[in-house]
Formats: structure tokens, C-alpha cells, sequence
């Protein structure tokens, strides 16, 4: 029996149904092989569960049964059940190099562990299967089922659920490679199913996995904040050149720095996305986005500013009650319409900013210098969407990883259509984002309190979409 | 987890000063550069150690405690706390010196007698009380708002910091295109970063040292006024008189000297304290006249009063405010809550659960194969053509017949059988497989010994592999025509192909109707 004082608990099934891929996405580890290729897993692999250096819950990846049929015949034959049956099949097949994959998937199973038997139920119920469940069944452990659907096709489900009846208590559903958080934490409860005396053990477990979450998601919030704290005020300096035709060199200067404030932010926008990637544990696969996804659009680009941030209306009405916001609410509302505002700003980067909702991006004011010459001046950006954007896309992209499951490898995360999130919540909260981003991009003495209402919200809303 | 055990007082001392202010920060701002699990792990460990039990402002008490440790752990090289600590000493001795140095040469400016002119009171209260007076009134009525919340000299006091920023910045700037290196310039930053936090998080208590510092410039110049005048008093002899435009109304002069000793009036009285009404009108300087004639009785009351008017509007004043401002420093300290944006991530980390859901480290690698099986054009079958029964129960004998005859040009006839181990043949075989499944070892080991047994009669086994069944249900039967099943994916014929190359059976050939689309499909 087992010498653990924690729940182990093994993950069996025939090759290639997606054992590894379960227990990655169940546990963010993405250093678990995940491939197509029969027989990846030669050895068992242990996820211990720790809180605090006390491991509450083992996992266990395992090979896939190679010698379903054969070992059944045996098991069979001996006329034994339970662990004497174990025992002997160990003793019996240990030394024999072909039922390597059959020995190593029983180990777990000798140390006492639960299994869950995963297969993939997109597919028809195969003798091999039934044999697979009868070897379990004679070996009589704790058990439960986990469908996981490799393909969309439940056709076969009810072949399953069939045969499932036969041998299991328990059974559930896991795509491994759509869960999200939710779905892991349903899949954990189950567990307790399996044996009742493992209960607390779970419980706690399940305690720090929703912990952990949650602290995750503060910690992003404190990310996106930082970053908010100082793109928002953010200035750029460049000095005009003081050769030729003073109009251009200001022109020319007043380009440089405006380049320079949107390459400034769009590198900090990359050092936050790796963050948050990193809070995510998507450390060494190459995550690529969505086709669609405005996240692949430069943050600057046409179709960031038109997909992402607040309606016009939904602008108006956030900024209408916020005091000094008048003005921001009048641009809002018709700043497409207010040609000269946002003149400068097109005019520089040589293209029209009609999408900056009419008003420019950046502030520029050119000043003289003491000594002779001068200097231009960009920043910081007054431009009611500016904040928006910049918020809209960290949702967004916390979203997309927070989503992405670890055993899905396809490197290709969800493509929603929605792509905006604050678009999406109550106005209340839209002119609460709008009140607070304000603040810190004054930066005056209430800006530490506005930074730490923001994080409170932000936590709260990247709540409702992970 | 691990929460607070029981009310084991802290270990150090929990009372903050301006220097660990400056140290914790310090340490923060050196923390920003880490990775947050590891500090997570330490300020864990470090709240763990505190041992303390549920106390009034505990995080203050906790914070005190996590900086005496990360003092202990990693001593600063350079302590931005004693820096401080010297800078305010040193600025307190150079503000009470420029005070006393101010003192004795307004004094001293104010007490100029040639022995023809006495020394002009008025003069005197004009450039050393006066001001005072004002400041005074200032003061108070920046105390009566502080009382009600509104902080005065903290607004005061803003652009002050501002300026010193925008200075320690254009010293750097013009620095580093100078005399100074990158990393001088880098660590000129990191300290201006300190300031500015610290100047916006402890704003009040900044502000009120910078009020204890003015109120040390302020006693350095009340004692150096005070004591200029008691030295030229012992060491001359001095005619003292009032003169003004504004009023030679002696009766005027009397009322407003007898409000100013109001305070010492209790003490020393009329003709002592402060002169009488009659001292005061022998004491007018009119314009012409010189001093000459006032009688000492009369003129010698003025210096007590002046003395005393110095002590009392002053000296006292600013002693009093110092004192203020130093038990406010201390209730301010005691008062620290920590609670605002930037204090939050401490306390997360220190309240963090050590928590892992990662897989231990393994060697084991999966097994190797190279590609060398190849893959063969379906063609014309012979004569055995075997299937198991079980898959046939998943394609239809008819529908798979028919696509084998219209894919090989042949009448086939599919022989069922029970289990790989009882097809028997001498001749080359072909056998139906389900290619979507990944080949199990028993499949392998017994699709070698065919392959052996076949071998010895110079016959092939040919493998022919199908794609995954189409579900039931689906309508197939109507077009016998279209194959049993999906076609195969190339990644399915190429996971074959590696593990029938590990088999090393040269007869055994590999049949399968490939999906062209999926032919990008690589190991």
C-alpha cells in the first residue's frame, strides 16, 4: 500500500488519447511532452501538488497501455483479482522489455494510487478499450472516467457511456485543450468522488489552485496598472536641428519624437504581454495569436484604435459626469468632425489619425531652450481613447493566455470575436476606468489611490473573463 | 498555510524613522528588478518568522519587521538611510548656523549706535519681531487647518520637492553629457526614483521635517539676535529711543507696547517689562535732536522689553513649533498604515501560498525512429485479403470491398478473422488495418511474426491502412463507391511508417489511401 499521506492519483489510458495533454492543461505545465507520436511517455511522470513545500495531491502521467489484450488474456487466466493480481503482473511481466509501457503504467497503481482512465471519445469504442477497462476493473482501484474530445465529433459518445457504465462511478468531461480555469477546478472537485477519505486533501488543494488563480490575477492587475502609471504621463523630448528652414525642423523633430513616444510604448506593451505570459506559466511554447486577433495589429495601427476602446457613445457617456471631462466628452462625441484638433498629430506621421476618434494622440508643444535652439515636446497624450486602448488590449491579452490551455499546443490561442472587453461591461464601470485613468495620467496626489481603485477593478473585471 | 502563531512580541524594534523609511524603500525599489516568486518565497519566509499575533496596525509592525531582516540579510553598501540621517543633521547645523549668522548681523544692524543717535526701537521690532509676528500668525493659522485635515505647508511644501527634483534631474542630465559616467548617471536615477517616492508616499512627514528644519533655522536666528544684543549690551553703553512717520502719538506707541508685553506682563510690569507711558514720550527721537538728553532711567526700559519682545514673538515660537513638529513626527511614524497602491504587493507577497502544480524533472526520453518503411501505392490485391472481425463492425463489408476494387482494379474477397495470431498463409497476405489507431506493441510484435513466418516463403505482407470510420449513422451505404471511412492523415502513415521501421521486416509493405491535404504534416 501506499506510504503517502496524500492522494496519488494516476492517469491511464490507451497511447494517444491525450493523458499527458490532461494532466498538462490540469496543472499549466507545459514541459510535459505533448505530441502525436505513440509512446512519447516511456516513464511515469509525478505532478506533485504542493502547498508550501507539503505535497496535498500527486498526479501521475503514465504511459499507454501497449498489451491490452494480451494482459487480459493472462489476468484471465490467473483467476486473481485486485492487488494480488497487481502484484503478479509485475512480478510476472516486469523483466520482459515489451511490456515495459504496461509495467511502468502499473507501478502507480501498486503505490496505491486512484486512476482516472482517459480516452478520447471522439472515436469508436475499440476491443482494446474493452480490454483496457477489464484489466482496471480485475485491478479494482478507485476510478473514474475522463472523456476528452480530440476532435468535435460526440458520436460515439453514447458507445461510451455505455461501456463506461460497465466500469466506472464516475465519469466527466475535459477537453484538454479548450479548458479553462472554471472547467480545471470542476475536473479537481471531481476527484473527491473517487475516494472520500481524500476529501480534505483535495479540498485543500483545490483551495490553492483557486488562490493561486486568484493571485495571479492580482498580480496582473498590478502589472497592467505599472504600465498605465507610466505610459499615461509619459513625455518625449526631441531636440530641433537647428539647420535649414526652421518650420521643417520643428516638423521633422516633432515626427522623431512622436515615433519615438509610440515605439517607447509599444516596447513597454510587449515587456508587459511577456509578464503576464510568464504569470501564466506559457514559458516554452511559442504561443501564436489568432488570425483575427487585433492583438497582432501594432498598438497604434488603424484597426487596434476601431476594434478596441469605447464606442463613441459609450465614450460620451463615461466621460459626461466627470467633472473637467467636457471637453474630452465634446471631442469624443465629435471629434471625427473637429478636422484641426487632430491636424497636427495626422499631419506629422504623414497619415490621416482619424481614428484617434478625432483628436490627437500625443500632446506636442515645441519650447524654446535657454541657451538658444529648441525643443519638441511630446506627450503626455490627452486623448480620451488613449487610455482605453491600452487597457483594452492588456484585457485582451491577459484573456487570450489566462485562456490558453497548456496541453493545447497548437500554439494558436482562441479566436474571439469580441475582441473588445470593455466594450462589453456596464457603463457604470466604463466611466469608472475613464475616472481613474484620468487620475493617474494627472498624476497628482490622489494618484496612488486612483492606482490601487484600478487594480481593485481591473482584478475584478479579468475575474469575469478567466 | 501558515498564519500567525501566537502574540510572540516582534523581535526588533517595531518604531519606524525617517531613515528606515528611506531604507524600506530603498529595498523596494531594489526588489523591482527581481523575480517575484523568489521574493515571494523570501517575504514569506519573513512573515513566518515575525511570529506575531493580531496587533493594531500590523502591517506597519510587520513592515518594520521584514526591513530588519532585509537589513540583516543584505546589508546596503551604500544606506540611503544614513544618508539621510547625515543630511538632516548636516542641514539642521548649516540652517541653525545661516539662522544665527542672519540673527547677529540683523541684530547687530538694528543696534548700530555712533553715540550721536540712539539705537531706534522701532527699527529694531521693524526688522527682528515684525516678520516673526507675521510668521507666527502664518503658523497658526496653518495649525488651525491642519486640525481640520487641510494641510497648508504640505501644499506649501510641494513645490519645494518639485524643485528639488527638477535640480537633482538637470544636475544629472548636464552630468552625463559631462564629467560623469553611465552608471553614476544610472545611480543618480535609481536615487531620484527614492526621492520622488518617497517625497509623494510620506508627504506629511517629509513636509513636516522640512517645517522642524525652518523652525532650526528660526531658533538660529532668534539666539543670534538675542545673543548679539545681550553682548553689545554688556559690552556698550547704549541710548535707546522710538522714532516713526506713521504715529508720534506716544499714547499709540504705549498701547501697542503694552499688547506686545501682554505675555511677560505678569512678570515684571510697567517701568520693568515694558515702558510706561512717560518713558515712552521721553524716549521720542524728534528729527534734529540727538540722544543726548534722554535720562538712563527712561531709555534703559527699552532693552528688557526688546529682549523679552525677541524671546516671546521668536525664540519661543519656534521652540514651540519644534517641539510640535517633532512629537508629530513621532505620531506620524506610529501612525503609518501602509495601505496605499505601492504597499500592496509586500503584503501579497508575505501572505503568499508556496504553491507548485509542476511535474518533477525526468530524463526519460521518448523512443527514437527514423523514416524508412516507405509508403506503397495501393494496387492490384491477390488473392488473401484478411480484416479482423472487430473492425468490420466499424466498415462495411460491402461498401469496403467495393473501394478496394475500384482502388486496385480487382475482385477482392475479405476474409474476417478473430485475431492477428490466426491468419495463416504461405503466399503474400494483404491485411486491413485501422491505420487512425496508433500501432500498440502487440499489434507490432504480431504483425512481426506474420512478417517471419512469411519471410521463409519469400512472401510479403502487405499492410493496407484505413482512415477513421465515419460515424454511425452517417449515410455511406448509398455510394459504395466512396471509401469506407476518412482517409488517413500523412502524420498517421508517418507514425506507422517509424514503427514498422522499428520492426526491421523488409516484407512487410505499407498500404494507405493518404489525404493529400494533410501531406504538410511532419514529425
Amino acid at each position: 500500500m501506499s506510504h503517502r499521506n496524500h492522494p496519488l492519483i494516476a492517469v491511464i489510458g490507451h497511447p494517444n488519447e491525450g493523458k499527458s495533454s490532461v494532466l498538462s492543461t490540469l496543472t499549466e505545465d507545459d514541459s510535459v511532452v505533448v505530441n502525436d507520436y505513440p509512446g512519447e511517455t516511456t516513464h511515469c511522470q509525478y505532478f506533485p501538488v504542493e502547498i508550501n513545500g507539503e505535497v496535498v495531491l500527486e498526479l501521475v502521467d503514465t504511459p499507454g497501455f501497449q498489451n491490452p489484450q494480451r494482459i487480459l488474456e493472462w489476468m484471465r487466466a490467473t483467476g486473481k483479482t485486485d492487488d494480488a493480481l497487481l502484484q503478479a503482473f509485475l512480478q510476472q511481466f516486469s523483466s520482459q522489455p515489451e511490456y515495459h509501457h504496461d509495467c511502468e503504467l502499473m507501478q502507480p497503481l501498486a503505490q496505491g494510487a486512484a486512476l482516472i482512465f482517459v480516452v478520447d471519445c471522439s472515436r469508436p469504442l475499440l476491443a482494446v478499450d474493452e480490454a483496457e477497462m477489464e484489466i482496471l476493473r480485475l485491478i479494482n482501484k478507485p476510478r473514474m472516467a475522463v472523456i476528452n474530445f480530440k476532435d468535435q465529433d460526440r458520436d460515439y459518445l453514447p458507445q461510451w457511456e455505455q461501456a463506461f457504465r460497465r466500469h466506472f462511478n464516475v465519469i466527466r468531461e475535459f477537453n484538454a485543450h479548450q479548458a479553462r480555469f472554471p472547467e480545471r477546478l470542476a475536473l479537481l472537485e471531481t476527484l473527491k468522488a473517487i475516494q472520500q477519505s481524500w476529501e480534505p486533501m483535495i479540498d485543500r488543494a483545490i483551495t490553492a489552485f483557486e488562490w493561486n488563480w486568484q493571485n495571479r490575477r492580482e498580480q496582473v492587475a498590478e502589472l497592467i496598472v505599472d504600465y498605465l502609471s507610466w505610459a499615461l504621463p509619459l513625455t518625449v523630448e526631441q531636440a530641433v536641428g537647428r539647420d535649414g528652414d526652421k518650420a521643417s525642423a520643428e516638423k521633422d523633430a516633432a515626427k522623431q519624437g512622436l515615433e519615438q513616444y509610440q515605439r517607447l510604448i509599444s516596447e513597454r506593451e510587449i515587456k508587459l504581454f511577456e509578464g503576464i505570459r510568464k504569470l501564466y506559466l506559457h514559458n516554452l511554447f511559442d504561443l501564436r495569436l489568432a488570425q483575427h486577433s487585433v492583438l497582432k495589429e501594432d498598438l497604434f495601427s488603424e484597426s487596434t484604435w476601431q476594434v478596441l476602446g469605447l464606442t463613441q457613445t459609450q465614450m460620451v457617456l463615461a466621460a459626461a459626469g466627470m467633472g473637467a471631462g467636457v471637453g474630452v466628452t465634446l471631442e469624443a462625441a465629435f471629434g471625427g468632425l473637429s478636422a484641426g484638433l487632430f491636424a497636427t498629430a495626422g499631419a506629422i506621421i504623414g497619415g490621416g489619425s482619424v481614428w484617434f476618434l478625432g483628436d490627437e494622440l500625443a500632446k506636442i508643444r515645441i519650447k524654446k531652450l535657454p541657451l538658444g535652439g529648441s525643443k519638441v515636446i511630446v506627450g503626455p497624450s490627452k486623448n480620451p481613447q488613449f487610455p482605453v486602448v491600452l487597457l483594452d488590449r492588456a484585457i485582451l491579452y491577459y484573456r487570450e493566455i489566462a485562456n490558453h490551455a497548456h496541453g493545447n499546443r497548437g500554439g494558436e490561442v482562441q479566436n474571439i470575436k469580441d475582441q473588445s472587453v470593455l466594450r462589453h461591461i456596464e457603463s457604470a464601470e466604463q466611466k469608472q476606468f475613464l475616472k481613474l485613468a484620468k487620475t493617474i495620467a494627472e498624476n497628482k496626489s490622489d494618484a496612488d489611490s486612483a492606482r490601487q481603485q484600478l487594480a481593485e477593478l481591473l482584478t475584478a473585471t479579468l475575474g469575469t473573463i478567466s | 498555510m501558515k498564519q500567525f502563531q501566537d502574540d510572540t512580541p516582534l523581535a526588533v524594534d517595531d518604531r519606524w524613522s525617517l531613515a528606515d523609511l528611506v531604507r524600506f524603500e530603498q529595498y523596494r525599489l531594489q526588489d523591482q528588478q527581481q523575480d517575484e516568486e523568489q521574493l515571494a518565497l523570501r517575504d514569506r519566509q519573513i512573515f513566518q518568522a515575525a511570529a506575531i499575533g493580531a496587533s493594531p496596525n500590523l502591517r506597519s509592525r510587520l513592515y518594520r519587521f521584514w526591513l530588519a531582516k532585509r537589513s540583516e540579510q543584505q546589508p546596503q553598501s551604500s544606506d540611503a538611510g544614513q544618508l539621510l540621517q547625515h543630511s538632516l543633521s548636516l542641514s539642521a547645523l548649516l540652517m541653525l548656523l545661516v539662522g544665527f549668522a542672519s540673527g547677529v548681523g540683523l541684530a547687530s544692524s538694528a543696534m548700530v549706535y555712533d553715540g550721536s543717535v540712539p539705537v531706534n526701537v522701532a527699527l529694531f521690532l521693524a526688522l527682528l519681531v515684525l516678520p516673526q509676528l507675521l510668521l507666527l500668525f502664518l503658523l497658526v493659522i496653518t495649525l488651525t487647518f491642519s486640525l481640520v485635515g487641510k494641510q497648508l505647508f504640505a501644499s506649501w511644501y510641494q513645490p519645494f520637492t518639485s524643485m528639488a527634483q527638477w535640480l537633482w534631474n538637470r544636475f544629472w542630465k548636464s552630468g552625463a553629457r559631462q564629467q560623469f559616467s553611465r552608471e553614476q548617471v544610472d545611480d543618480a536615477r535609481i536615487r531620484g526614483q527614492l526621492l520622488n517616492q518617497l517625497a509623494q508616499r510620506y508627504k506629511p512627514l517629509f513636509a513636516n521635517r522640512a517645517m522642524r528644519l525652518f523652525q532650526v533655522m528660526g531658533i538660529g536666528f532668534n539666539l543670534g539676535a538675542l545673543l548679539c544684543v545681550l553682548v553689545l549690551l554688556a559690552v556698550t553703553d547704549r541710548a535707546f529711543g522710538w522714532q516713526s512717520s506713521l504715529t508720534t502719538s506716544a499714547e499709540t506707541v504705549h498701547g501697542l507696547v503694552s499688547t506686545l508685553a501682554l505675555p511677560w506682563s505678569w512678570l515684571w510690569g510697567e517701568g520693568t517689562g515694558w515702558p510706561s507711558l512717560q518713558q515712552i514720550l521721553n524716549t521720542q527721537i524728534r528729527l534734529g535732536q540727538g540722544g543726548q538728553d534722554f535720562a538712563a532711567a527712561d531709555f534703559r526700559v527699552w532693552w528688557p522689553f526688546m529682549l523679552l519682545c525677541v524671546l516671546v514673538y521668536g525664540l519661543l515660537p519656534r521652540l514651540l513649533v519644534w517641539a510640535i513638529t517633532w512629537l508629530r513626527e513621532g505620531r506620524l511614524l506610529d501612525a503609518l498604515t501602509f495601505d496605499g497602491y505601492h504597499d500592496q504587493a509586500l503584503w501579497r507577497r508575505m501572505h503568499s501560498v508556496a504553491f507548485s502544480s509542476q511535474s518533477l524533472p525526468s530524463d526519460h526520453q521518448g523512443e527514437a525512429a527514423t523514416v524508412q518503411t516507405p509508403l506503397q501505392q495501393i494496387s492490384a490485391s491477390e488473392s488473401h485479403l484478411f480484416v479482423l472481425a472487430d473492425t468490420l463492425k466499424r466498415y462495411p463489408t460491402a461498401g469496403l470491398q467495393a473501394w478496394l476494387s475500384q482502388s486496385t482494379g480487382a475482385v477482392s474477397e475479405v476474409q474476417p478473422i478473430e485475431r492477428l495470431a490466426d491468419l495463416a498463409s504461405n503466399h503474400s497476405c494483404w491485411l486491413i488495418l485501422e491505420g487512425w489507431q496508433p500501432p500498440i506493441e502487440e499489434t507490432l510484435q504480431q504483425l512481426k511474426q506474420l512478417a517471419d513466418g512469411l519471410i521463409r516463403q519469400q512472401a510479403d505482407l502487405h499492410l493496407l491502412l484505413l482512415g477513421k470510420p465515419l460515424p454511425p449513422g452517417s449515410d455511406s451505404d448509398g455510394n459504395t463507391s466512396e471509401r469506407p471511412g476518412k482517409p488517413l492523415s500523412a502524420r498517421q502513415a508517418e507514425v506507422w511508417r517509424k514503427k514498422l521501421d522499428l520492426l526491421q521486416c523488409a516484407n512487410i509493405l505499407l498500404h494507405a489511401d493518404v489525404d493529400a491535404a494533410t501531406a504538410g504534416e511532419h514529425l
